[in-house]
């Protein structure tokens, strides 16, 4: 994308070009609205980039992003230690927390298994899961939120798999219609999965 | 089901056409080398994005153009004006910002987000000298055919082959790794980690996999009925055809559960809303996947998956014999043209709707019996029908032409004009 006169410009613009959702055109924009604000305020972008890449790291318990040792969560004791919710990212542990209803636990993998993309299960943050449960025998259920995909369902099974013959008791989370949203905008497979899944009231 | 308006934009010989058609049979002539496939193709192009005659996208935009345009003015099932309209550009690479293949395809100007929503929209049945691949090719042709008749009566049978694919694709790519690593089964050791990864996937591709063998096992069955009536029918009675489903030899059960899924559908009414609604699957589940670990060394050794639904076939036989073996060119024409009629019953019968025919250049290829069995599909429903000039005076023709609206149009210079 060498497309400038300065190596300086083109570096900035490279660099914004790599990440997620960000294709060439935007990436220009990006950095030329870098250099037309006043300094202080890059500076400031740069000093946050910089303070987040060297004080947030993962939990050494359930692997979420931190700036402690040990997360927020995993060292509330009023939440409930028997109970932990698998997840595949961070952002999913938000998505959560905002429900307000779950006060269990939380175990961050990072990712899902995909062969094809050469992501195995050594991969993932499991073999913390595995210690924790070895280290915490209070632990009681394992809730699977892994995401509705071909590769989520596959690492919900490998995991309800794994604990198989534990005594956890494993479990998935429903499939259905998203509250408050219409029929007509939900996807067929979603509605027949609701249809099969329907309850006499 | 009936098509009122055709527009082309750069589709095989056709820069620009427009034309109307009636209901009833619309025949089109002219000399060879004129375009009258091409019109059939681009209209059954409408029923599921893909053409008869090639998977290749790219050789239906004319020579020297980068993209082609079908659109499709229709009455769809409830009577009412239907538009659909495919787009597909295939850009030279050397523009970064536009190298890329794409398809749009609009249902009345709203553009679909997959090609499964098309599935089911416009209804047709094609038969053109290509369908004796049916018989005479290997297992693939059949399964694209029973694959797409399904679709289009049952389109989340679409979205299942999909999700179908997506999983034996992970699961051959997990198979190479394994043979890579040189790893040996050990089938059940807790411990082998690698060997947990496997069960889970045979696991996922088991559940999709009796989705869609439950789907083939209950539609071939009903396609060997009408196949079967409609052959009795051409032959005068004398010869037997039949269809059987090829599957994994542990899917036998399926026979009781055939049963089940008609029972449901037909006596108590329920499963009008999902096929396998309060169908249990689990047993036939357990047994594919006891027969993916019989089979496990060697899917590792080849570093592909050996059993499964992508390796289904239907055999095809006439008084016991197989077809494609012992049938003579014009027995195995005769149940080709008895297998489409059976698809155009079946459509009917689950759309409650006659899908429009598509008839290229078949009289001359079938002798007078099986013409005339032909002849009365034609009756009722729309019919596109192509043939050369002689045959615009057959006496099929003509005594369609007592029973029918019967349009003529003559195809030359790369242009359609009614007669």
């Amino acid at each position: 994308m060498a497309d400038f006169d300065t190596p300086y410009i083109n570096e900035l613009i490279n660099q914004f070009g790599q990440l997620p959702g960000i294709g060439k055109k935007t990436a220009q924009r990006l950095a030329f609205h870098i250099l037309s604000q006043p300094e202080e305020k890059s500076q400031g972008l740069a000093r946050a980039i910089l303070n987040a890449c060297e004080n947030i790291h993962l939990c050494n318990i359930c692997c979420n992003l931190s700036d402690r040792e040990t997360c927020d969560i995993c060292t509330d004791e009023s939440r409930d230690q028997s109970v932990i919710c698998v997840v595949e990212s961070p952002l999913d542990v938000a998505a959560m927390e905002r429900t307000r209803e779950y006060h269990g636990l939380y175990h961050v993998l990072h990712g899902a298994i995909s062969p094809m993309q050469d992501v195995g299960p050594e991969q993932l943050h499991l073999r913390e899961l595995l210690t924790r449960l070895q280290k915490n025998p209070e632990i009681q259920e394992i809730i699977l939120a892994n995401n509705a995909t071909i590769e989520g369902e596959a690492t919900a099974t490998y995991i309800a798999r794994l604990l198989k013959g534990t005594g956890i008791r494993t479990t998935r989370i429903a499939q259905g219609l998203p509250m408050g949203s219409n029929i007509e905008f939900t996807d067929e497979v979603t509605l027949a999965k609701a249809l099969l899944g329907r309850q006499t009231i | 089901m009936q098509v009122t308006h055709l527009e082309l934009e750069n589709f095989r010989n056709y820069k620009s056409l427009s034309l109307d058609l009636a209901s009833g049979v619309n025949v089109l002539y002219g000399r060879n080398g004129q375009g009258k496939t091409n019109v059939l193709e681009s209209v059954y192009i409408c029923t599921c994005a893909s053409s008869h005659r090639t998977s290749r996208d790219k050789e239906l935009i004319s020579y020297g153009e980068d993209a082609y345009r079908v659109k499709l003015n229709f009455l769809n099932s409830s009577q009412r004006r239907d538009k659909l309209d495919i787009h597909y550009m295939d850009i030279v690479p050397g523009d970064p910002l536009r190298s890329r293949r794409q398809r749009i395809v609009r249902h009345n100007g709203l553009q679909l987000e997959r090609i499964g929503h098309l599935m089911g929209l416009f209804n047709a049945v094609i038969f053109a000298p290509e369908d004796l691949r049916l018989i005479k090719d290997g297992p693939q042709a059949r399964r694209r055919f029973i694959d797409l008749l399904i679709s289009q009566i049952r389109p989340i049978y679409f979205v299942h082959l999909q999700t179908f694919n997506s999983i034996l694709q992970q699961r051959n790519s997990l198979l190479k790794k394994l043979r890579d690593e040189h790893y040996q089964p050990t089938y059940g050791d807790p411990f082998d980690f690698r060997g947990i990864e496997l069960d889970t996937w045979d696991e996922r591709l088991a559940e999709a996999a009796v989705n869609i063998i439950a789907y083939r096992h209950h539609y071939i069955n009903e396609l060997a009925f009408f196949a079967k009536e409609s052959h009795a029918h051409i032959s005068g009675g004398k010869e037997n055809l039949s269809l059987e489903y090829k599957t994994l030899k542990e899917m036998s059960f399926f026979d009781d559960m055939s049963q089940a899924i008609e029972f449901a559908h037909n006596v108590s009414g329920i499963g009008n809303f999902g096929f396998l609604d309060g169908i249990d699957l689990t047993q036939n589940k357990d047994q594919f996947v006891q027969r993916l670990r019989r089979v496990r060394s060697e899917d590792i050794k080849r570093g592909n998956t050996n059993v499964g639904p992508h390796r289904d076939d239907i055999n095809i036989s006439f008084n016991d014999m197989p077809l494609r073996l012992y049938g003579s060119q014009g027995q195995q024409r005769t149940a080709v043209l008895a297998l489409k009629m059976a698809e155009l019953k079946l459509i009917e019968k689950a759309t409650y709707q006659r899908p429009v025919l598509l008839l290229d250049d078949v009289m001359s290829e079938l002798d007078f019996s099986r013409r005339e069995c032909l002849v009365d599909h034609m009756k009722d429903g729309q019919v596109l029908l192509t043939c050369t000039e002689a045959e615009l005076v057959s006496p099929q023709l003509n005594d369609l032409r007592n029973t029918t609206d019967v349009t003529t149009y003559v195809v030359k210079n790369n242009n359609v004009i009614k007669d």
